[in-house]
Parts: C-alpha cells; structure tokens; sequence
C-alpha cells in the first residue's frame, strides 16, 4: 500500500528534516521527522530523480537552508563575521540558527536574538562578542528605523533656562544608547579605517547610534555624556537630568559642545512641554 | 491576441530593484520600463530602503513580489503580513502583487525558501480557499509564481502545470510565468519544458520572469545568477506567441552586474518576444 501523508504532515515532515542539524540520514532519521514520515518510506514521499536519490533531493533544501540563513547573519553582523573568521563565524551561525529558528516572515529579523544567544553560549571571548553583537544590532534597528524630521542646534539654543527645568527633549526613532564592558567602537573604527585593532581589554566604554540623510552614525560617548543622554532620551529634562550626582562635574562648555554634536547626528525630533 | 483577463497591462520590459543600484537609479534615473519590488525588504522598514522605493515608485511603474505569502502553507495566513502588504501596495500604487506557490514554513517557524508542495485534490482545495481570502483582503488578484523545485512527491496526483492551471480557474487569480523555472524544473524532474507552457491558460498569465540559473549537473539550481541561456530565451518567445506578451521581469540576485549588463540583459527579452509574434493574417493577406 503506498504511503500517502496529508498536506499538513507532508510539510511538517519536510521542515523537520531541512531544520535538523547534522547529516541528511540524521534528519530523515530524527525523531521530528519519523513522527510523521518514517524514513525507511522515504523514496514513496519523494521519488528518486534520474540522477539523485530522494536524500540528496531533500538535501538540496538542507543546504540551501542554512547557506542563505548564514549569509543573512553575515550581512547584518559583518564586524562579527570579520573578528570570528569565516569556520567560526559558520559554526556560530548554525549553533544560532539551530537554536532560534526563524519565526518571522522577514529575514531582516533573524539575528534579532544573537546577542542573547552569544550571552550565554560557550565561545572564546564572550564578552566582547555580546558587546559587538549588541552593537551592530543596534546599527541595523537604526538603519530600518522610521523616518523623522530632527532639531537644529538653534531650536535647542533657543530655549530659555527656565525651560530647560520642564522640557523634554524627544529623541529620533532611530537613536540608540548603548553601555559596553569592551571597546566595540573602536573595533570598528580600526576596522573601517583599516589601521592596528586597539587592545581588546575589558573596560567600560559607551556610544550612540544614530541616523543621518539615511546612513547609519555612531558616536562613542564620555560617561558623563552618556548618562545625561540617556536621562534626556527617557525624557528627564535638562535641568533634573543635571541633578545626577555623576553629572556635578559637567561644565558648560562640555554642554554646548555635545548638544552641538547631538543635533548635528540627528538624535532629536522635538521638544516637547514648551 | 495580447492580454490578460484582468486588463493589467503590459508594463514592458523591467528589472528587479536591488539595493547595488540604488545610487545609480537615484542619480541616473535611468530609462528602464517598470521595477518589481521585493515586498518584504521594504514592510518593514522607515530607513534608505523605503525612500529609494517611494522615489521609484514617483517615477516607474512598480509591481510588488513577494517571499513569505506561504499560500499553500497549512499555518493559518499571517493578517499582520497581508495588512503591510495591502498598505505598501497602496503606498506604491503596485500595479499588481506576486508570490509564489508554495509553502515557506509550518508550526510558526519559517524556512525561508520556497518549498514544493504535493500536487493533490486536498493541496488544490486548501490553496485555492487560501487565494480567495488573500484577494480578498487585498482587494485585488494575486498572480501566483511557478516555483523551481528540486524534488518531486510521490502521492502527486496532479503535475505542476495541471495543479497551477487548476488552481487559477479554481481561485480566479493570475499567473507569473517564470519561464527560467519551467525550464529548471524540466531539467530536475524530466519533464518536456513545452508541454508545461501548452498548459498554462494564456489569459492568466500577467507577468513574466526570466533570470540565470546554476547547472550542478545533477540538478540545477535557481540562482538568478547569471544570463538568461539561450533555451530558456527560446522557450520565452515560445510562451510569448501564446500569450500575446506579458509584462516581463529580469531578476539578478547573486553576483549582481553593474545596473546596465542587468537592464541590457532584459531588454533582450524584446527581440525574443519579436522573433516569435505570430504572423498576422488579414482578409487572406500575411502582413
């Protein structure tokens, strides 16, 4: 009697086998895949070609499968890619892939989860990879962020000092603020510039990443700029924002020349209370 | 006789939009018939991808092609996909939407390719009410792709022409003739390109893809690699005489060419589509 699975086991069985990891015996063989198709009825599911067997037919898909995923991780995380090397790079992506399978009808998102994955997973230098990953996730949010009109360093000016005790300054959809244990912006400015990759040593270091005339900017921050950015961007104003003990110690001309570096990135669409 | 059962119109001549010829589009705005948009790189996004798209969309016609549909997936349809797809069809004024028929993934995972199905009764009823609510959401047609496929099932009970054809009539909606993936799968299967293209009804056919491929010499595989080979040229104008001619789409996704090798390349499809007009007779005279 031949063996005719329905639609819905017909594709569960095939997705079982193109997403196991290991060998194409191994996936006909799993037990994802036997739930629904058992392997020894394989050549009734999918019939042998001239040339192929109806292994190598469902092997096709197997590489195809991780091939375009890895490629797709590769485009969104290249300083990744540039630090690990291709062999590990690979191995990072299908130990990734493997464990958050794609749930979006988008690949734009499959490596959403990838510095969650590095947090935890067992690779060398760890640390520095959650930060770069982290880093360049932001860069891709940043890329795809929806579109604003942004204010100048004159509106910002203009605001009184009174004002500054109650307005809120609204940043940018695109603006991210990132807190790192390792030096991932110089990383990859030496690796933009093409010059000697600084010592990767832990340390704390910060940046913002931002967007401009549609091209993805990052900044690298002072601590002190860092914070008060990020009290601004959570819509503290200026005046409360400055109340931070770790803020004593700004000096006016620290103010001016961030808030002209700030606007001149694009990191703000509004002020909002006036 | 030239045309579709929908009077969408033929847009000519055109290329895929890719990102490598933003710049040279934004700057050149070059002569190129009309744009087919892939709809998921674009659903998502507020950033340079979406103004290269309105700033097309301003000056061509655009006609959206999809990836991720999964019409003859058994995960109910995704609402929120279908909802973005309807507003960048708006956004855009797409003269038409595509997809493909298959499956892209089940049990909320996505694979992200274009998986075959198996041809049968129980396939045919399953998509063809899939199709109807897709187009009715969208309010339009949705012209469905011929996918290349590297394996065949066992319990098929239709062929690929038969199924798609069915599927057409059964569901009213129109066809993307992907002329390359006949031909793939012709090879991969052992199936005569031809008799595929003598059963596709011709007033169903809207569009026309045409790209390179990858021979492994096992198998060949669809890479919108390369040129167009001669073949799949000839059976091009061979479908053209049937169809009258069809809006026609050049697609380059790997080792993507400088902006004019990819617009030469679809503009052969002229002469191809030329070469096999049938000749019209008139009151006993040939013109």
């Amino acid at each position: 009697m031949s063996f005719e699975p329905g639609l819905g086991r017909t594709q569960r069985w095939m997705q079982a086998v193109i997403l196991h990891p290991g060998n194409t015996a191994q996936a006909l063989s799993s037990d994802e895949a036997e739930r629904e198709v058992p392997a020894k009825r394989l050549s009734e599911v999918v019939t042998p070609s001239r040339m192929l067997t109806s292994a190598e037919r469902i092997g096709i898909y197997r590489d195809m499968y991780m091939l375009r995923l890895r490629e797709a991780l590769r485009t969104d995380y290249p300083l990744l890619f540039r630090f690990l090397g291709e062999e590990r790079f690979e191995a990072l992506a299908d130990d990734y892939v493997h464990a958050c399978p794609s749930q979006s009808y988008t690949l734009n998102r499959l490596g959403v989860h990838l510095p969650e994955f590095l947090r935890t997973a067992k690779v060398a230098r760890r640390g520095f990879l959650y930060d770069l990953a982290r880093f360049e996730l932001a860069m891709t949010e940043a890329f795809d962020a929806e579109e604003a009109a942004v204010l100048s360093l004159i509106e910002v000016e203009s605001l009184s000092e009174e004002a500054w005790d109650v307005m809120r300054l609204e940043p940018v959809p695109a603006l991210r603020l990132l807190e790192f244990s390792y030096p991932v912006n110089a990383y990859a400015r030496a690796v933009r510039d093409e010059t000697p990759v600084p010592p990767l040593r832990k340390r704390a270091t910060y940046a913002a990443v931002c967007r401009k005339d549609y091209g993805v900017v990052r900044l690298e921050l002072p601590r002190a700029a860092f914070l008060l950015l990020r009290a601004l961007a959570s819509g503290t104003p200026l005046g409360g924002a400055l109340g931070d003990p770790a803020l004593r110690r700004v000096r006016e001309s620290d103010l001016s020349g961030w808030f002209s570096q700030w606007t001149a990135a694009g990191m703000f669409r509004s002020i909002a209370g006036r | 006789m030239a045309g579709n059962r929908w009077n969408l119109p033929d847009l000519g001549f055109g290329i895929g939009l890719r990102s490598v010829h933003f710049t040279h589009i934004l700057e050149r705005r070059p002569p190129v018939d009309w744009f087919e948009a892939l709809s998921e790189n674009y659903m998502d996004t507020g950033g340079r991808p979406l103004y290269v798209l309105d700033f097309v969309a301003e000056r061509y016609p655009v006609a959206l092609h999809g990836v991720s549909l999964s019409i003859g997936g058994t995960d109910p349809l995704n609402f929120e996909y279908l909802r973005k797809l309807k507003a960048l069809a708006g956004r855009t004024r797409a003269r038409w939407i595509s997809d493909h028929l298959c499956w892209t993934g089940v049990s909320g995972l996505n694979v992200h390719d274009l998986l075959p199905m198996p041809y049968t009764d129980e396939s045919l009823r399953h998509t063809a009410g899939r199709v109807r609510i897709v187009q009715d959401f969208l309010e339009q047609p949705i012209i469905l792709e011929n996918p290349s496929t590297y394996l065949e099932f066992g319990h098929s009970t239709w062929t690929e022409w038969e199924f798609l054809a069915a599927l057409a009539e059964r569901a009213d909606c129109g066809i993307l003739l992907d002329v390359n993936n006949v031909y793939v799968s012709a090879f991969n299967h052992g199936f005569d390109p031809r008799v595929y293209l003598d059963a596709i009804p011709p007033d169903r056919v809207v569009q026309n893809h045409l790209a390179g491929h990858t021979n492994k010499g096992t198998h060949i595989l669809d890479t919108h690699s390369d040129h167009v080979i001669d073949t799949v040229w000839e059976l091009y104008g061979y479908h053209s005489r049937q169809t009258g001619g069809a809006s026609t789409l050049l697609e380059w996704d790997e080792s993507i060419p400088g902006f004019d090798t990819v617009h030469a390349e679809a503009l052969k499809a002229r002469s191809y589509r030329e070469a096999y007009a049938p000749v019209e007779e008139v009151a006993g005279h040939v013109l």
